[in-house]
């Protein structure tokens, strides 16, 4: 009998373990002069009882516990060798075998990076999405803003007006020269009429009317944003030009002007237009010292956590 | 007893045949793990193929980090932050959110007219408030004043004396912007020779927001 098994062979023997093991006895029942059960301690009482078999039954039990023991000895030897050609030489296994292992280390840690990276993606992708909705949301919001704080250029129906000094060549000695001349207060007054009367957005010689925008004057000089302007005025409005008309030419409206007007020549028409432009503020925005009561949280914006 | 020793022998002969067995089947598992091939040309085969196989996974581990880099400079926190600061000052100009800070309060006890209570807004404006109000309105860039039955109307609602005006900026800029000689305060002193009117510094205001939200129905962006 050769001894040399493989481990390959060995493998389903041992799997099974002790059943195996009965079944490899009763197959060598024929080369024997009895069968002997691996289980023998079990056998029933009327075969146990026979004294003639216990010389047998001892003797097959060492040579079968011999043979067992030799083959699984044998097979434990052979085991590391599937012989299927020829060995390389020791140096060189061992550099190869080297090799392999670091290439393998190198292998896995590569997975793991990878494996790492397509997590980290995948979040960050994810936080994206989140993001970008609530860069929109953001965006549509500080547009939303601007177009209210007068940073946005304009254009739809609405008035034209212009008022300018008096067109009289000259002025009788009896009479004050500030009655012929434009103040900035009758701006002030037409511009709060044109808001009164659901103005969207008003200009004054192209400086737009944000809620910084003061108009007053030194000297004779108005400045409006901190600008010089020189007349004739032309204050634009955007909104009903019916309604924004209405509210000028209302009786009890700008009565001094118009009184002005009649008295002194001071200038003042308006016009409906089905189509005006009104720039885009352009001065600064200082704000330093307000804070909002309930400052804008940062989490209002970040992704919510179902996201 | 003959039976007896011949049971024990065997039990005996199980027990090291079965230790044996785990012993083979342990060593086996053992040896699958790193089972490395023998031969010269196997072992070639194997060192190319993972040699390759490495190549192809550092050159997907690259691609992926590259990649993360990308999508890590593209959240562009950065960005986030100067929009919500951007729209916080826009809000705050607008007057859509209550707010506080120091600045001053003008209280005039007087029948104040519309014209009045217009110049004083204009005047604050013009001093250099960041924020300002007057009773409960918030005055906005379409705060409009205007008369109605003899009572102040401010916002399309009626403010009454005394008349509270407050302003958010520097203190002491628009303190004495309103103070100064010549200015809306002496013209006040003037008109209404009676009323209290007081100017106070103040570290500390709150102003309320401004109530209308209006969508605009003519104006529309001009096209950049």
């Amino acid at each position: 009998m050769k001894l040399a098994y493989s481990h390959r062979w060995l493998a389903p023997f041992c799997a099974v373990g002790h059943s195996v093991l009965d079944r490899w006895a009763q197959d060598r029942r024929g080369a024997h002069l009895s069968p002997v059960p691996a289980h023998a301690a079990q056998l029933p009482p009327s075969r146990a009882g026979r004294p003639d078999r216990h010389a047998l039954l001892g003797a097959t039990v060492l040579v079968i516990g011999g043979l067992g023991l030799g083959l699984l000895l044998a097979a434990q030897f052979q085991t590391p060798v599937p012989r299927l050609s020829a060995p390389a030489p020791d140096s060189r296994r061992d550099i190869a075998t080297t090799t392999i292992r670091q290439l393998e280390a190198e292998q896995a840690e590569l997975k793991k990076t990878i494996g790492e990276l397509r997590v980290h993606i995948a979040s960050t992708q994810q936080q994206m999405t989140a993001q970008r909705g609530s860069l929109g949301e953001l965006s549509a919001q500080l547009h939303q803003q601007r177009l209210l704080a007068g940073m946005i250029g304009l254009r739809g129906p609405g008035l034209r007006i212009v008022l300018d000094d008096s067109a009289a060549k000259t002025v009788p000695a009896s009479d004050d020269p500030s009655l012929y001349l434009v103040h900035e207060y009758q701006l002030r007054d037409a511009v709060n009429l044109l808001w009164r009367a659901g103005a969207e957005a008003i200009a004054i010689n192209d400086e737009r009317v944000v809620n910084s925008t003061s108009i007053y004057c030194v000297g004779s000089t108005i400045l409006i944003n901190d600008t010089r302007l020189s007349p004739p005025y032309e204050i634009i409005a955007i909104g009903d030009p019916a309604a924004l008309e209405g509210v000028l030419a209302a009786p009890d409206a700008l009565k001094t002007l118009k009184a002005r007007v009649k008295a002194y020549g001071v200038q003042f028409t308006h016009s409906r237009a089905p189509e005006v432009v009104i720039p885009a503020y352009r001065g600064s925005v200082t704000i330093r010292h307000t804070t909002l009561a309930v400052p804008a949280a940062r989490s209002e914006l970040a992704p919510r956590a179902g996201d | 007893m003959k039976s007896r020793s011949a049971q024990l022998t065997l039990t005996a002969v199980c027990l090291v045949l079965g230790i044996l067995l785990m012993m083979q089947l342990r060593t086996q598992g053992k040896l699958a793990k790193s089972i490395i091939p023998e031969s010269a040309l196997d072992q070639t085969t194997m060192i190319s193929s993972l040699y390759e196989s490495n190549l192809a996974l550092r050159r997907e581990a690259e691609t992926l980090a590259a990649n993360a880099r990308e999508y890590d400079h593209a959240q562009d926190d950065d960005r986030l932050q100067d929009m919500v600061a951007e729209v916080s000052r826009l809000r705050i100009l607008n007057g859509q959110s209550e707010v506080t800070g120091p600045g001053i309060e003008l209280i005039v006890q007087a029948n104040l007219r519309a014209e009045d209570v217009q110049d004083l807004i204009n005047e604050l404006r013009n001093a250099g408030a960041e924020a300002a109000s007057v009773g409960d309105q918030r005055i906005v860039a379409r705060t409009a004043v205007s008369t109605y039955r003899g009572k102040v109307v401010v916002n399309n609602t009626f403010v009454e004396p005394p008349f509270v005006f407050r302003a958010v900026g520097h203190p002491d800029t628009l303190d004495r912007a309103l103070a100064r000689k010549g200015g809306l305060l002496a013209y006040l002193h003037n008109a209404y020779p009676t009323a209290t009117i007081t100017l106070t510094k103040q570290g500390r205001l709150a102003l309320p927001s401004y109530g209308e939200q209006s969508t605009p129905q003519y104006a529309r962006p001009v096209e950049p």
